[in-house]
């Protein structure tokens, strides 16, 4: 089957992470590499941090997280090729394309936005999927960005009316963009009922690559004035981004597991719909929230 | 960080207190699909209190989405494995884990009662109507939830506040575990996707596959192997013999299998008239049927006829020499799983189908997807701190979908309100029609108050008479005169008998359970619209005519290269998540009601 030639590459150690290769790595995902910039060893972290993959092994040697991970990958699903990166001597933004173009799909889970959108425009030249998960308190969220022409086979579309006929599987083609043109997009096809969650999210993302510094609680005022002026820009009424969705956003020192265990299902998801090109992947924004309990989607490009 | 007057939302749910969910007694009941993924959430949210209860073993169709069991823990328990795994990661968290069955008596209201909160990872309906019933007479709150393929959803129930988990009738997707389908069926539709899933496939399919007829013994003698130079028909009479015939006797000698139920029969060659030479009566025909002379799809085929389609349409599918796949349309292929369906039947006492009804049954098919549980888990999570924190009102339901709905994959809607009609925690009554001079008492109570209202142990009253009891309290000879009562017609039952009208107090003091049933008597019944032979009516049915148990969906994503349709599902045409989207108020503040429950689900 078409997932197993394909590798993906994780990075970053949180919950989140843990929980979207379990997920890919039980579907029978092909290859994973499980790289952690931060070097950590799995000592370091075990039992605190709600990462599920890191288990007290049995040998006492001190190992490295990623390491940690992939031992415990490894037993979920035999069949698969699951490695850590072990020559980590450079931020993961520092590696050539080449590095990249061994991957269908790179996951960046936790990165800021400078990074984000180098790992993009590289994940862009080597022609491999790029997603970036983000997580706070309340919120779990992704961008993902296939390329202009992921040609895919939709598998039966929404609901269809009773005795209509049910389309029979087809191809189709989906077209993204990159983060930085995302996070200066219009607002304006945004559905009177769509969410703005992911809206939201792009004022954040926005407020990170001017101040090269991720937002906090005491930057709220400044990211309430630039949500206004974006939906002003687009005809949209001064409110059109709650205070709520703004401070749902916000990163925050922890993370919940249970926010981790739904943004890692429905990320794995799309994970595993962009090697197998099978399902209509998600465009190009989620976002779930545990105060209005929505788990959005919503395309916002220039 | 909370302390922003604007930021309410930010702090009500977030402003989670570690020691409140550090002390909490948490129940969860089922450690499979969602229960693993459930007992990770709950320790990793720093649960220090769980007890978790689950009565199955680990079989090694589990090990590729029940993440916390591996190789070597095939036919373990699977709550005590889990609570293993999860101390691995979690050293200090205290998890109680037990090998039973919710229903056991010690489980009573006054456990129940031993905990803040009971979180279901079930797999079917009779027991979330158990568990539902004890929470309410506990007065704990219950977390529900189900998930089937890329759906699922999280409910949170409590007496007095909302809907009870049976105050509305929810139609359940249907799924089947492959051990049912494999060696225990007891419904015709276990059999036609045995026919169209398993064996069809292993036949026909790709054979460099897996397929989970790849047994020890199938594999040793062959069973499934054509020899070279042997004819299409002998291969198919050979694979008769051992499926229908050597693969029962050997399921026979399992007596542990056997203890609960009915035990099958085998088949024989001789006895479906295959021995000796096999011919057809017209070899140019269409099809398998017509070439044995059956033409009329609505006929129930004998089971000499069976056999006969059975070796025809074996040999018509194999001869085309290509790898197949089941087509509706494909009349050789309906009547090879119609004819399978039955003589499985007639190994398990199952009643055989028509053509017509065996084509409508091989239905959609949906392959089960791991990371539903795993969101899931989450939501059941979120539920549990709020109810922990006494902030009932905020707890909701939320459905998983599979497409997006206005953009939304994950759907939150407000609470139902409970019924006061409700059989369970309201006052209702419920109608059973049925001919009182035939059935019997068992009939009332085995086919319908335990198994279509999934009574546990009923106690029927008639006015000062009391007709049946059940219960660990009772003596012999009581025991043996509400036993003999069972065989009597409704009619011939003391104190004037059960007539058109008569009114039956039933209660069920395990469930804390009271309603009353009123009878009616109907002489006419048709055999094939109401096979059954009674119906049920009441404020809310709660039972269709073909109620099926609603498994968990257990089963991996369709990428996997290993182990493909371990479990396998049948869904309805139309899932229904929301019994009805116009009369709930959905929790997000849209302007318009929106249609959130019709899905169609394709293959």
């Amino acid at each position: 089957t078409t997932t197993t030639t394909t590798t993906t590459a994780a990075i970053g150690t949180h919950g989140l992470a843990a929980e979207t290769l379990k997920n890919i790595v039980l579907a029978g995902i092909g290859r994973v590499r499980v790289r952690d910039d931060g070097k950590n060893a799995s000592s370091h972290t075990f039992g605190k941090d709600g990462n599920f993959l890191n288990v007290a092994s049995d040998a006492s040697e001190e190992t490295s997280l990623a390491k940690a991970m992939v031992r415990t990958l490894e037993e979920m699903n035999p069949f698969a090729t699951i490695e850590a990166e072990n020559e980590v001597n450079m931020p993961l933004t520092d590696e050539e394309v080449e590095y990249y173009s061994q991957f269908d799909v790179v996951v960046a889970c936790g990165f800021d936005y400078a990074s984000s959108a180098l790992i993009n425009a590289k994940c862009r030249l080597a022609k491999c999927g790029f997603f970036v998960a983000r997580a706070s308190a309340t919120s779990s969220s992704f961008f993902v960005d296939l390329g202009d022409a992921f040609e895919y086979i939709s598998t039966g579309g929404s609901a269809a009316k009773d005795g209509e006929a049910v389309a029979p599987p087809q191809k189709e083609t989906e077209t993204f963009c990159a983060i930085d043109e995302a996070v200066t997009s219009s607002w304006s096809d945004i559905g009177k009922r769509a969410s703005r969650l992911p809206a939201a999210m792009t004022v954040l993302w926005k407020f990170e690559q001017r101040e090269k510094r991720a937002a906090s609680d005491e930057d709220f005022e400044r990211l309430r004035v630039e949500a206004n002026a974006r939906a002003a820009a687009c005809g949209k009424p001064e409110n059109f981004i709650a205070d709520d969705a703004l401070r749902v956003l916000l990163p925050a020192k922890i993370e919940i597991p249970a926010v981790n265990a739904i943004g890692g299902g429905i990320l794995a998801q799309e994970v595993l719909k962009a090697v197998s090109h099978k399902g209509a992947p998600c465009a190009n924004f989620f976002v779930f929230d545990c105060v209005s309990g929505q788990g959005s989607i919503q395309r916002l490009s220039a | 960080r909370a302390s922003d007057d604007s930021s309410t939302a930010h702090a009500i749910v977030m402003d989670i207190d570690r020691d409140v969910i550090a002390r909490a007694k948490v129940l969860m009941i089922g450690a499979g699909g969602i229960g693993c993924e459930l007992m990770k959430t709950l320790a990793c949210s720093g649960f220090q209190n769980i007890t978790a209860i689950d009565l199955d073993t680990i079989d090694v169709s589990n090990l590729n989405r029940q993440f916390l069991f591996r190789k070597r823990h095939v036919g373990m328990a699977k709550s005590i494995v889990a609570k293993e795994s999860v101390e691995k990661f979690r050293p200090g968290v205290k998890i109680e884990a037990m090998k039973a069955n919710v229903k056991e008596s010690r489980f009573d209201a006054t456990y129940f009662k031993g905990f803040d909160v009971v979180l279901n990872g079930l797999d079917n309906l009779e027991a979330r109507r158990h568990v539902n019933r004890l929470c309410l007479a506990a007065e704990v709150a219950l977390v529900e939830s189900g998930t089937t393929g890329y759906v699922g959803q999280v409910t949170v129930h409590a007496r007095g506040t909302c809907a009870c988990f049976e105050c509305t009738e929810k139609p359940t997707p249907k799924s089947y575990p492959i051990c049912t389908l494999r060696d225990t069926p007891d419904k015709p539709v276990h059999c036609i996707v045995y026919a169209k899933e398993l064996l069809f496939s292993k036949l026909f399919g790709d054979t460099s596959k897996g397929s989970d007829l790849d047994e020890e013994d199938a594999v040793e003698a062959g069973a499934f192997r054509r020899n070279d130079g042997e004819s299409s028909h002998d291969f198919a009479k050979r694979v008769f013999e051992y499926v229908f015939g050597t693969k029962i006797q050997a399921l026979l000698l399992k007596d542990d299998m056997w203890k609960n139920r009915t035990k099958p029969t085998a088949l024989t060659l001789a006895g479906a008239e295959l021995e000796g030479e096999f011919s057809e009566s017209d070899p140019s025909a269409k099809s398998a049927r017509r070439a044995h002379g059956l033409i009329d799809p609505q006929i129930v085929w004998t089971q000499s006829q069976c056999a006969k389609v059975f070796v025809s349409a074996t040999a018509r599918l194999l001869n085309r020499n290509s790898v197949l796949e089941f087509d509706k349309d494909d009349d050789d292929a309906v009547e090879f799983v119609t004819a399978v369906s039955n003589l499985r039947s007639a190994n398990y006492g199952i009643p055989p189908q028509s053509l017509f009804d065996a084509k409508g049954m091989a239905g959609n098919i949906i392959h089960a997807v791991a990371t539903t549980n795993a969101i899931v888990s989450g939501l059941i999570t979120l539920e549990a701190i709020k109810i922990l924190h006494n902030k009932m009102d905020q707890t909701r339901y939320t459905f998983v979908m599979q497409h997006p709905s206005n953009g939304r994959l994950l759907q939150p809607l407000a609470k139902e309100a409970a019924n006061p009609k409700c059989v369970v925690c309201g006052n209702a009554r419920v109608e059973l029609v049925c001919d009182t001079n035939t059935f019997t008492k068992q009939d009332l109570v085995d086919r319908v108050l335990k198994k279509k209202l999934s009574v546990n142990e009923p106690s029927i009253q008639f006015g000062a008479t009391i007709l049946h009891e059940e219960g660990d309290g009772l003596e012999e000879d009581e025991i043996e005169q509400y036993e003999a009562l069972g065989a009597r017609a409704l009619t011939a039952l003391p104190s004037g008998g059960v007539v058109h009208g008569t009114i039956l107090s039933i209660s069920d003091y395990s469930q804390n359970l009271d309603f009353e049933l009123m009878v009616t008597h109907r002489e006419e019944w048709d055999e094939e619209k109401e096979p059954e032979g009674f119906l049920l009516r009441g404020e809310e049915v709660r039972a269709k005519e073909d109620d099926v148990e609603a498994e968990n969906a257990d089963g991996v994503a369709s990428a996997a290269a290993a182990n493909d349709d371990d479990e396998l599902l049948i869904v309805d045409d139309e899932v229904q998540l929301a019994d009805d989207g116009a009369k709930r108020k959905r929790d997000d503040g849209d302007d318009k009601e929106d249609n959130v429950k019709a899905q169609k689900q394709t293959c």
